[in-house]
C-alpha cells in the first residue's frame, strides 16, 4: 500500500494527476505535524475537488 | 507582473484592506485567475493551499476553468486568519518558475522544511513561501498606515496594544510585532527589486 505522500505526489504531479504547476501551504495549528499529514490533507482536498464536495466563495472583506 | 505594482495599489485603500481588490489587482498584473474553495481542510494540520493545475484533461481543471486555486477550511481559522491566509495563498501567482513546487522532489522537501527543525538550506519553495508571508502583511497593511502606526506606538506606549493593531488591520495578533521590525522595510525592499518583483 502506498503513503499518503506517494499518492499526493501521484495526485499532484503524475501524469494522471493535476500537474500542478505549483503548490503552497500555509501551515496548521499543531507545531507537531508531519509529512503524511500534511500529504493526507492533500489526498483529501483533491478528492472533494474532484467530487465537487467544496463551496466556491468570494469573500469580498 | 509585480509585487511592486501590487504594494502601490494597496497604498491608498481604506482600512481594513479588503481581499477582493487586492485579488482583483492581482489578477490584472499576472493575467490568472483566482478561484478560493471551501473543503474539509484540518486547521490543525493546514491553514490554507494553493495549487494550480494544468492537465485540461483533469476533472478539476475543467471545473475551475483554468484557474488557480486557493483551499480553505470551512472551520477553523477566524476573520483575521482566513484574511491573511487567504491573501498569502494570492501571492503564490507571484512565485517565479525556481520558486514554484512542480515536482515530487520539491513536493517532498517542501513539507519536510515544515515539519522538521533545523534545516541548513531553504529551497526556493520555501523562499517563495516567505515571500509570499511578506507580501501579505505588504498588501493588508499599506505603509502610510504602518508609519501612523508606528509613530502612534511612541506616543503610546504599551496603551496600544497588538490587539488593537490587529483588529484594526484585521489580521492574526501574532503578526503584529512584525510591521514593527527593523529590518521590515528591508524585506519589502527585496521583494521590490528585480530578482524578487
Amino acid at each position: 500500500m502506498s503513503t499518503q505522500a506517494e499518492q499526493a505526489r501521484r495526485r499532484l504531479f503524475g501524469d494522471d494527476g493535476l500537474r500542478v504547476s505549483n503548490f503552497k501551504i500555509f501551515p496548521g495549528t499543531s507545531r507537531e505535524i508531519t509529512a503524511e499529514q500534511i500529504s493526507k490533507q492533500v489526498n483529501q482536498v483533491v478528492t472533494q475537488l474532484e467530487e465537487g464536495d467544496f463551496e466556491l466563495v468570494d469573500a469580498e472583506d | 507582473m509585480s509585487y511592486r505594482t501590487l504594494f502601490d495599489a494597496c497604498q491608498s485603500l481604506p482600512l481594513h484592506v479588503k481581499r477582493k481588490p487586492v485579488r482583483d489587482t492581482l489578477c490584472e498584473i499576472t493575467g490568472i485567475k483566482l478561484r478560493i474553495v471551501k473543503t474539509t481542510l484540518d486547521v490543525r494540520v493546514c491553514r490554507g493551499m494553493y495549487l494550480s493545475p494544468r492537465n485540461t484533461t483533469h476533472r478539476i481543471v475543467q471545473q475551475v476553468g483554468g484557474a488557480h486555486v486557493v483551499v480553505m477550511p470551512r472551520e477553523g481559522n477566524n476573520h483575521c486568519w482566513e484574511r491573511f491566509v487567504e491573501v498569502k495563498e494570492y501571492m503564490h501567482v507571484l512565485d517565479s518558475a525556481d520558486e514554484a513546487t512542480d515536482t515530487g522532489e520539491q513536493f517532498d522537501r517542501l513539507l519536510a522544511e515544515f515539519t522538521t527543525a533545523g534545516q541548513f538550506a531553504t529551497s526556493s519553495q520555501m523562499t517563495g513561501e516567505i515571500k509570499a508571508f511578506w507580501r501579505a502583511m505588504g498588501a493588508l497593511c499599506p505603509e502610510h498606515v504602518r508609519q501612523e502606526l508606528i509613530a502612534e506606538k511612541e506616543s503610546r506606549g504599551a496603551d496600544l496594544t497588538d490587539l488593537a493593531i490587529a483588529l484594526r488591520l484585521k489580521i492574526p495578533e501574532q503578526y503584529v510585532p512584525n510591521l514593527f521590525e527593523p529590518w521590515y522595510l528591508e524585506n519589502q525592499g527585496h521583494l521590490f527589486d528585480g530578482r524578487h518583483a
